[in-house]
C-alpha cells in the first residue's frame, strides 16, 4: 500500500470512528439536558433578567449616593470633636473637626461647604444656616 | 440528479424544521428545544470526537454546550443557521478544553477504540499526536468538507491560519503513516 493510500485509509478510518453511534442515545441526551435546564429563565428572558438585575444595582448605588449625601448635608445636626469652631477669618472659613476624623470646611460665604479627610471624598453640597 | 434534487430537498427540510424548533424554544417552550437536542445531537458527538481525537469527553462536553446554548439562544440572529451556530459552540468549547487538557493527561482508552488492524492504522492514537487546533482544522476540513473560511469562522482563526494548520498536520500525519 503506497503512503497516499494508506492517508486516504486513514482518513476513511477517522470518518468511520467520529461517526459511530454515540453511547448516550439522543432520548437520553434531550433527558440529560432538558434536566440542566432552568425552565423558568427561557432563552431571553436570561438576558431581560441580566439587564434587570443591573438595573437594580444601578438604582441602589444611586439612592446610596444620594444617602450618604442627605447625611451630610449642614441643615442638618453635626456632631464634632472639638466643642468651638476653629475660625480662620484670614481664609473666609470656619473650620470644624468631626467625629469621624474628617474635617468639614465651611466657608464665611459663597462657596459650598466641603469635607476632607477619613469617610468625606466627597464635597458637600448643603443649605447654610 | 433526482437523488441530489432529493438531498437539496430534505436538508432545507429539515433547515425549516430546526428554524422552527429554535422559534419555540425561544418562547420558552423546553420540549422544542428538547427536539432540536434529539436532532443534532449526534452530529455534533461525532464533530466533537473528531476535534478531541477521543470520545471520554466528547458527549459531556456537546451536553454542556447545549446547556449553553440554551441560555444563549436569544443571541441567534439567524434562527435557520442554528445547526451551524450549535457547531461553532461546540467546536470552540473542544478547542478550549483540549488546550487546557496537558498531553500526559490523555485518557488511555481513548487509543485503540478505532483501530483497524487490517491496515495497522489507529485513527484515535494518530488523531492525539497532533496539536489542538492541527486536529481541528484536519478534522473540520478534511473529514467534514468544510471550506477554509468555513472551518476559519467555526475556530475563530483566519483562512490562512486554517492553511498553515492543515499543512502542518499533513506532514505529521504522512510521517507517523509511513512510519507504521
Amino acid at each position: 500500500m503506497t503512503k497516499d493510500e494508506k492517508v486516504q485509509q486513514l482518513r476513511r478510518e477517522i470518518e468511520r470512528w467520529s461517526r459511530r453511534p454515540p453511547s448516550r442515545s439522543p432520548q437520553m441526551a434531550r433527558r440529560a439536558v432538558l434536566t440542566r435546564l432552568d425552565e423558568r429563565s427561557p432563552g431571553r428572558r436570561w438576558g431581560l433578567g441580566w439587564a434587570a438585575a443591573a438595573a437594580v444595582v444601578v438604582a441602589a448605588l444611586g439612592l446610596g449616593i444620594l444617602t450618604s449625601r442627605s447625611q451630610l448635608r449642614l441643615d442638618q445636626p453635626v456632631r464634632t470633636a472639638s466643642l468651638d469652631p476653629m475660625p480662620r477669618a484670614a481664609e473666609g472659613m470656619v473650620v470644624y473637626q468631626l467625629e469621624s476624623g474628617a474635617t468639614l470646611y465651611v466657608p464665611l460665604a459663597g462657596a459650598a461647604p466641603r469635607l476632607q479627610g477619613t469617610g468625606a471624598d466627597k464635597s458637600v453640597k448643603g443649605e447654610r444656616r | 440528479m433526482t437523488a441530489s434534487v432529493l438531498t437539496v430537498a430534505f436538508s432545507e427540510q429539515r433547515t425549516s424544521e430546526l428554524e422552527a424548533l429554535v422559534l419555540r424554544a425561544r418562547g420558552g417552550d423546553t420540549e422544542a428545544y428538547g427536539d432540536l437536542v434529539e436532532r443534532t445531537w449526534s452530529d455534533l458527538v461525532a464533530l466533537a470526537r473528531g476535534m478531541l481525537g477521543g470520545d471520554a469527553e466528547a458527549e459531556d462536553l456537546v451536553q454542556e454546550a447545549l446547556v449553553h446554548a440554551w441560555k444563549r439562544l436569544w443571541m441567534l440572529r439567524q434562527p435557520e443557521k442554528v445547526e451551524a451556530w450549535l457547531r461553532r459552540i461546540v467546536a470552540r468549547r473542544c478547542l478550549s478544553w483540549a488546550r487546557r487538557r496537558r498531553p500526559q493527561e490523555l485518557p488511555p482508552e481513548t487509543a485503540g477504540s478505532a483501530s483497524d488492524p487490517a491496515a495497522g492504522l489507529d485513527a484515535a492514537r494518530l488523531l492525539q499526536t497532533l496539536a489542538p487546533r492541527q486536529r481541528a482544522v484536519l478534522y473540520l476540513t478534511w473529514i467534514e468538507g468544510c471550506t477554509d473560511k468555513e472551518a476559519g469562522g467555526i475556530l475563530g482563526i483566519r483562512p490562512a491560519t486554517i492553511r498553515v494548520h492543515r499543512f502542518r498536520g499533513m506532514q505529521i500525519l504522512r510521517r507517523l503513516v509511513r512510519e507504521q
